[in-house]
């Protein structure tokens, strides 16, 4: 008894505290500056701190006060949901939220958007209309240039297309819409323009939960168990950097690469110029930045032209790397 | 607070069968019968897919790829051993790991940056012992808790994001320091194999040979008994945290150094990984058995487990359902032996009969 009392009384002290955090934030917003709650999936990697970055340039350069959380793993979906329900809660005058399941947000996002606060999505989006605005890389479309570029790479590369080949992949979660839209746009394009005897093994694409040093394990099994790889695809950052590692340690030079996102790592290796490597780059910096601008010109009771805004990508290789378009993305605000 | 050097020079009584001491026997016998099933895994992918498997590539992979698995599991056992756990050596990992390229980032010398790392991994580890030898916390609890202060830890010094070595201003400290975790000896072993070999096998005699090691055993089996014989119980579960931190904190070195970026990410889910592996290889949750041995042929018959499936192109669903089964499994038939040699007991087959049919 006397445990449960000692129980209950800390958490009503930490529910105190955080009524305590909300009435101050609520108080901010009566004077005027707005609050914008910005959800991302996943703290803690490359592609989310540049999201990031980007969201609180924004909040900077217009003047409101930018709150950033997220889970600590992409299958945490009601840590997500939580999340939402907090930034309600703390009387958040716009919320741009990652989703990180189609399903599984419908149902909190939309309740909360028919209760009148705006909400954008950013990266990926949720079934339904019940949103203000999707910012986001049409994946479907990404998945095909990825395809696009591997099988002009091969060609170029004078792979012979009789040859018997196939292309590994790897990716970071299951239920990400996001990966499973990029492998559906990559198995299409590649049904449909590459050679026969090329295959992609869909039968086993291996999983590696963001985990990179699984990933460089998965890359090493892969070299080992399929002798006539001729390329890897790597439809997500974590995937692609197990990739990077693993093809530099074993020095296979020999094969394409197609991966996602800009880290260290893949630029690295593309500006080596030892491997056949592109990436395939999202504007996510612009992403976070236009993510909270929509959402306080929403907040302060604008409109928005379009549902769904594809914000696009860039095929990165050792060309184009530091041609304008490019730094432009990679190294946005300098 | 407590003394953080390893007392290994402590007197060594030899094989002393004292006290607590006899309880060994299991563990070695429990890590014979596992090296069984060991080399039975080990043909069976070595017969499905002789050139793949067996290639001098293939093993040196296969050990690379346990390398984290070992020295976490080989910290956790200490825990185990003493009757307590931890799950934040993943947490503490990634700390470690960012800890070091900072340190690097700020232009101080190596061995002072790995020095303040692995001292980090100790005060880690004396955060968990405070919580559970003074404030009294139950060691699983205590450890979830400050799983989650090191994670946030991680994630608040970078900001989330991860740090790369690129950023260390000499360019002679970067190849060092990569080399400590992706170099290789010109066999095509790489250093870090070498050093969880070496690490374990320190830990092994630690554990089996000094007197620190028989008090872990002694507070392991009989916390009361090792009280009342005159042991200081705190100080030598603290040696256990502190040894656990240790470890969590050399695998970040390594990890780091091999992708040249510290991840905040990094290391998550690497304590159950690495309790799966000790379990396999015989060790008890219960406490007060266990042989560091146990951990390493536990570590290398998952590496050996994953390595395999992929090569005979099981995909990951599979794989997770087979080694879950595995690892049931495993430990049901160490139960069975157990109760086989347990003379007082009922024959196994009975015991396993009457457990499903009566109350």
């Amino acid at each position: 008894m006397k445990k449960l009392l000692s129980m209950m009384l800390a958490l009503v002290m930490v529910f105190s505290l955080t009524a305590c955090g909300s009435t101050n934030k609520s108080k901010d917003s009566s004077e005027g500056e707005k609050t914008i709650y910005v959800i991302v999936k996943v703290l803690g990697n490359q592609y989310w701190s540049v999201v990031q970055a980007g969201a609180e340039k924004a909040g900077k350069d217009l003047g409101c006060k930018v709150v950033i959380v997220g889970t600590a793993a992409e299958s945490d979906i009601e840590g997500q949901v939580r999340y939402i329900q907090d930034a309600i809660s703390a009387k958040a005058d716009a919320i741009v939220v990652a989703p990180l399941d189609r399903t599984a947000l419908k149902n909190p996002i939309s309740e909360q958007f028919k209760s009148g606060t705006p909400i954008v999505l950013i990266d990926s989006s949720v079934e339904g209309e019940d949103y203000s605005t999707a910012l986001m890389t049409d994946n479907v479309e990404a998945g095909r240039m990825a395809a696009k570029e591997m099988i002009a790479r091969l060609k170029a590369k004078g792979v012979a297309e009789d040859k018997e080949g196939t292309i590994a992949i790897q990716a970071g979660s299951t239920g990400s819409m996001a990966i499973n839209d990029r492998l559906k746009g990559f198995n299409e394009y590649w049904g449909e323009n590459a050679p026969a005897s090329w295959k992609v093994l869909n039968d086993d694409i291996k999983i590696n939960d963001g985990d990179i040093s699984k990933a460089v394990a998965f890359c090493q099994d892969f070299l080992t168990t399929y002798t006539n790889l001729i390329g890897v695809f790597g439809p997500n950052n974590g995937s692609t950097v197990g990739f990077v590692t693993g093809l530099t340690e074993a020095k296979r030079t020999d094969l394409t690469m197609i991966g996602f996102d800009f880290s260290n790592e893949i630029e690295q290796m593309i500006r080596g110029g030892e491997y056949d490597v592109a990436s395939m780059v999202q504007r996510q910096y612009m992403m976070g930045y236009d993510g909270v601008k929509t959402a306080l010109e929403l907040a302060n009771g604008g409109k928005v032209e379009n549902k769904i805004v594809d914000t696009g990508v860039l095929v990165v290789d050792n060309k184009n790397v530091d041609s304008e378009d490019v730094q432009g993305i990679i190294n946005p605000g300098k | 607070m407590a003394n953080t050097k390893t007392n290994g020079v402590a007197d060594k009584a030899g094989n002393s069968k004292v006290g607590f001491y006899s309880n060994l026997g299991v563990s070695t016998k429990r890590a014979i019968s596992s090296s069984f099933v060991l080399a039975l895994l080990f043909m069976i992918f070595a017969i499905l897919k002789p050139d793949q498997f067996l290639s001098a590539n293939n093993m040196q992979n296969l050990l690379q790829q346990i390398v984290t698995y070992t020295i976490i599991g080989c910290g956790l056992t200490f825990c185990l051993v003493c009757g307590g756990n931890d799950l934040s050596a993943g947490a503490s990992m990634a700390l470690s790991g960012i800890i070091v390229v900072l340190m690097l980032k700020q232009g101080v010398p190596l061995w002072i940056g790995i020095l303040v790392c692995l001292t980090m991994g100790i005060l880690t580890g004396i955060m968990n012992g405070f919580f559970i030898e003074i404030l009294g916390v139950i060691p699983f609890v205590a450890t979830l808790g400050t799983q989650w202060v090191y994670r946030g830890l991680a994630n608040a010094i970078v900001n989330g994001a991860p740090v790369y070595t690129t950023s260390i201003p000499s360019q002679k400290v970067q190849d060092q320091f990569y080399k400590l975790g992706g170099g290789r000896f010109p066999g095509g072993l790489s250093y870090s194999v070498v050093i969880a070999l070496v690490y374990a096998i320190i830990l092994g005699v630690v554990l089996a040979k000094t007197r620190i090691g028989r008090q872990i055993y002694a507070c392991g089996s009989n916390l009361e008994a090792a009280k009342l014989s005159g042991i200081n119980v705190v100080r030598t579960r603290m040696f256990a945290y502190c040894i656990s931190g240790l470890s969590a904190a050399i695998c970040g070195i390594l990890v780091t150094s091999r992708l040249s970026s510290a991840q905040p990410t990094a290391g998550t889910g690497y304590e159950m990984e690495a309790i799966a592996a000790a379990v396999l290889g015989g060790i008890s949750i219960a406490g007060g058995e266990g042989v560091i041995l146990n951990t390493v042929i536990g570590a290398l018959m998952m590496g050996i487990i994953r390595n395999g499936l992929n090569l005979i192109k099981v995909n990951s669903f599979w794989q997770m359902v087979i080694i879950g089964l595995i690892l049931v499994l495993a430990v049901a038939r160490q139960m069975y032996r157990h109760r086989k040699n347990n003379s007082s007991a009922p024959s196994p087959f009975k015991a396993i009969v009457s457990r499903l049919f009566h109350k």
